[in-house]
């Protein structure tokens, strides 16, 4: 197991290492920052005179080392366009989405999970067809309308929830459905999938030939099975729960990183973006680095070998 | 006498299917005593499966249950709800086990747990009691260090190990009545030989009664006290193992008698049944068995032939002719096997072949590398059946690819035809050698036509135009048996046989000199396999063809082989004419092989004159 772990890690880090060098060249080729940073009209000069100060006519490969190495000491560069370091911005705002994005995966667990359990236990029946049914209407609607609905809904015509902001955990409510809506049918089909899959499986067979029969067989033999498939996704869709924070804090008013990356992007702050994109894809790493260790752990296969 | 454990009258089984209700099982009765096992023998669709899965409760949703009574000791199962059945029966009184010891426990914990869960959680013994009890029965299979074994998880045991975890599992609570679904079909058959006996054993040693279902009559033979022989949901006889074996009554078994190769005695050709089996919907009066049987009368279209008792006691069958007529209408076949082309020059030689698979279990990990094909050499030559034979992995398979082109040795070299296979452009391959393969399921496309498979090879190697492709799918149709009316039908209106004929008639088409076939009946039933073995023993004499048949089935080389070569673990330990390696083994393994093979005597196999 700890080796397993340890193979895991270095992977992960190997991954990060490739995932800032890529980010970095991309911002750096596909985009001139010292042209970025002068604004649309200036004049050569500026230009020339903008590159010299923030060291950009060094060779894009010092500057990389320069940035990374940089970041190895915690120091993330220093955003133009909030003059602030960066590492200070991302520190300030990362609680708040980590915050959306953790409820928003618990709507999607506490909704798609059960959904999808009960579907592939009567599948084929109305119950089956109505989380289907669910399912592709979250598919279909688009995370923007289903915002504004929300908000027109529970805040305006219901006042229940706050109409926007982050100032307390009722503020989340709303936004965290939303995000986690988005979720539900892909994690609800391949929990369906997943469990209709092992319940005709021959090991389900010998269990109900041993006297298991109902929630007991399902809970002490089937869920875990099922479950194996279920968390490498889950861990994916924690990800783009982050990612997808640009939409739904911006329509929320939700100050998180969603929001600071769309204001760095249309400042053309290039430090920040950079970090936000690393940070972003980061999650993804790390979620699924978590999500073979619980893998490992919950299935001796992978553990033992 | 021991009262009856199992008293079975009237069962029937329906199973709801598009094309309305199949009758499964139909008015099926039998009893089993105390201390008594009894065989359960037929092929696919006969309804032995159904009738286990029905006294344990384990019937698809589909499928509607229905029957006088089933007592089961003090109880009659019929009248016993679904809760009180799985509170005091299943896994209880009942055990049992299944096909696929490889999937049939939970990968995700330990044996252990596996083994304890069910008596602990009906409150029959406490953690501790079961766990000794577990320890104890482990090592009754034969499992050495027990204890160990407790702590494993199924992925870390082979095949015949989690069968015998299986039977230990099914006998912790010492059932009164153990049901065997096809324990041993998917084990090699060294594997197969200790598993039946462990069965035998434990079910003799506890006293305890035992239903063991298979397809195969040599695997009851010598494990079971009686047998029943089902086909198409009926029983069509019963006895004694060794009387139903040695003097069938019922034409159906005198004829799967002799559909069934074996290992050892005379070669004869196999009496092939006709035709295949066919479900029955809704209510059949008439004999399941009259649109296969030789024998059979206007009276058999018309009402069910009752049982009647057998030549020996205790022994009943389903027909309306006496024992002796069935013996003179269903006769044996010829026991001379057709004239083989003498042997020519070898067409395929391989020298010093070897297949080595690297893998690198983890990125950090040393890399593995595994043998598969070790150092083999051999000389097939022109007009002869070589039958390469070996247990699962022993890299028979490997190397039949490596033959065919669809593999490339690590060094080696195979010569086809004279010719360096490595030199032979793909055309000329293809028209040398030909594979046909073991499922013929998974094996055909199923979104072409018949005649399009068929004719595929000639459209890719771009032979002739559409007149002579037509005329050649026409004949090699005819060569293989198969109705012209198939032409525009696909692959899944076809039953095993007719498919595996098709992938006969495919790999003909190009008129190969070489058929590489790998298992080619193994996914068939008995009766059908017959047809398709009597089919390449035709084909070959006629074509003048040269057969590699790869098999784990000794009595399919039996059966066709001129030569062989055993393999074990990449090495070929024994290669020489059919009849030595068969008669006279020189290798330990080949011996042990040999031994493994369950024996219908040769005594038993019923015979007439020529």
């Amino acid at each position: 197991m700890t080796r397993y772990i340890l193979q895991r890690l270095g992977i992960a880090l190997a991954v990060a290492v490739a995932l800032s060098f890529v980010t970095f060249m991309l911002l750096n080729f596909a985009t001139d920052p010292a042209y970025a940073i002068a604004g649309e009209d200036a004049e050569q000069e500026v230009i020339e005179q903008i590159r010299e100060t923030y060291g950009l006519d060094r060779p894009v490969m010092v500057r990389y080392a320069d940035w990374a190495s940089g970041m190895l000491t915690g120091d993330f560069g220093e955003s133009y366009y909030w003059n602030k370091p960066v590492a200070a911005l991302v520190a300030d705002r990362a609680p708040v989405t980590l915050l959306l994005s953790v409820m928003g995966l618990a709507v999607t667990i506490l909704i798609a999970l059960p959904l999808g359990i009960l579907a592939a236990l009567n599948p084929n029946t109305w119950i089956d067809r109505m989380a289907l049914g669910v399912a592709v209407s979250a598919q279909a609607v688009p995370n923007f309308w289903l915002g504004l609905i929300m908000i027109i809904l529970f805040a305006v015509t219901f006042p229940i929830f706050p109409v926007s902001g982050d100032d307390s955990l009722a503020h989340f409510v709303l936004p965290a459905f939303v995000l986690g809506a988005s979720s539900v049918p892909a994690v609800m089909r391949l929990t369906r999938t997943g469990m209709i899959e092992v319940m005709e499986s021959d090991f389900i067979r010998t269990a109900r030939a041993k006297g298991f029969r109902g929630g007991d067989l399902v809970r002490r033999h089937a869920l875990r099975n099922a479950m194996l498939p279920v968390i490498s996704v889950l861990a994916v869709q924690l990800g783009h729960k982050f990612s997808g924070s640009v939409i739904t804090e911006t329509i929320f008013a939700i100050n998180g990183l969603g929001r600071l990356a769309l204001e760095s992007i249309l400042g053309s702050d290039i430090p920040t973006v950079q970090i936000l994109i690393f940070v972003f894809a980061m999650v993804f790493v790390l979620m699924n680095l978590l999500a073979d260790i619980l893998n490992a752990a919950l299935d001796p296969r992978l553990r033992l070998g | 006498m021991d009262a009856a454990v199992l008293d079975v009258d009237g069962l029937t089984v329906e199973i709801d299917t598009p094309n309305g209700p199949l009758r499964a099982v139909n008015d099926l009765s039998l009893s089993l005593r105390a201390g008594r096992s009894l065989g359960i023998v037929g092929e696919s669709g006969s309804g032995k499966s159904m009738t286990a899965l029905s006294l344990m409760r384990l019937l698809p949703g589909s499928a509607r249950l229905t029957a006088n009574h089933m007592r089961f000791g003090d109880e009659d199962l019929t009248a016993l709800s679904d809760p009180d059945f799985v509170a005091r029966i299943a896994g209880q009184r009942i055990g049992m086990i299944f096909q696929e010891p490889m999937t049939s426990l939970n990968p995700v914990y330990t044996i252990g747990r596996q083994l304890t869960e069910g008596p602990v959680r009906a409150d029959l013994m406490s953690k501790a009691q079961a766990t000794a009890r577990a320890i104890e029965m482990l090592d009754r299979t034969g499992l050495p260090d027990p204890e160990a074994r407790m702590r494993q998880y199924p992925h870390q045991l082979s095949g015949g190990q989690r069968q015998r975890v299986m039977i230990a599992m099914a006998l912790m609570t010492r059932p009164d009545l153990l049901l065997a679904d096809e324990p041993t079909t998917a084990l090699d058959v060294t594997v197969q030989a200790q598993i039946l006996d462990l069965l035998r054993d434990i079910q003799r040693d506890l006293g305890m009664a035992m239903i063991l279902i298979t397809h195969d009559l040599a695997v009851v033979a010598d494990t079971v006290d009686d047998v029943v022989v089902m086909y198409r949901g009926e029983i069509v006889e019963a006895g004694p193992v060794d009387a139903v074996l040695r003097d069938p009554c019922h034409p159906y078994t005198r004829a799967l008698l002799r559909a069934a190769p074996t290992a050892f005695g005379v070669r004869r050709r196999l009496g092939a049944i006709a035709g295949q089996i066919a479900p029955v919907h809704g209510r059949l009066n008439a004999c399941v068995f009259a649109p296969r049987c030789p024998a059979v009368r206007p009276a058999c279209r018309s009402a069910r032939p009752p049982a009647r008792p057998g030549t020996a006691p205790g022994q009943s069958y389903a027909c309306v002719l006496d024992p002796n007529e069935v013996a003179q209408i269903v006769r044996a076949e010829s026991t001379l096997m057709p004239d083989s082309v003498k042997a020519g020059e070898p067409v395929i030689e391989a020298i010093d072949v070897r297949r080595v698979f690297e893998s690198r279990p983890g990125l950090m990990r040393a890399k593995r590398s595994i043998a598969a094909v070790d150092g083999v050499s051999l000389q097939v030559h022109r007009g002869e059946t070589f039958a390469l034979v070996g247990e699962s992995g022993s890299g028979k398979t490997t190397l039949s690819r490596i033959l065919l082109g669809l593999d490339a040795p690590t060094s080696g070299s195979v010569r086809i035809a004279g010719r360096d296979l490595t030199d032979l452009p793909r055309g000329e391959r293809g028209r040398l050698v030909q594979p046909v393969f073991q499922d013929p399921y998974s094996s055909l496309n199923p979104r072409r036509t018949i005649g399009s498979i068929i004719t595929r090879p000639l459209a890719i190697q771009k032979i002739g135009d559409a007149a002579s492709r037509t005329a050649r799918l026409h004949a090699v149709m005819a060569e293989v048996g198969l109705p012209e009316a198939f032409v525009h039908n696909y692959p899944s209106q076809l039953s095993g046989g007719q498919r595996q004929r098709v992938a006969i008639a495919r790999a003909l088409v190009t008129e190969p000199r070489i058929l590489v076939c790998d298992e080619p009946t193994s996914a068939l039933d008995v009766s059908v396999q017959a047809q398709i073995l009597n089919l390449l023993t035709d084909l070959k004499t006629q074509l003048g063809l040269t057969l590699f048949l790869v098999t784990h089935d000794i009595a399919v080389v039996h059966q066709m082989a001129d030569r062989v070569a055993v393999m074990k673990d990449g090495r070929i330990v024994e290669q020489d004419s059919a009849d030595r390696v068969l008669h006279t083994p020189s290798d330990p393994y080949t011996r042990a092989l040999l031994e493994a093979v369950p024996r219908l005597a040769e005594e038993r196999v019923p015979e007439t004159a020529p």
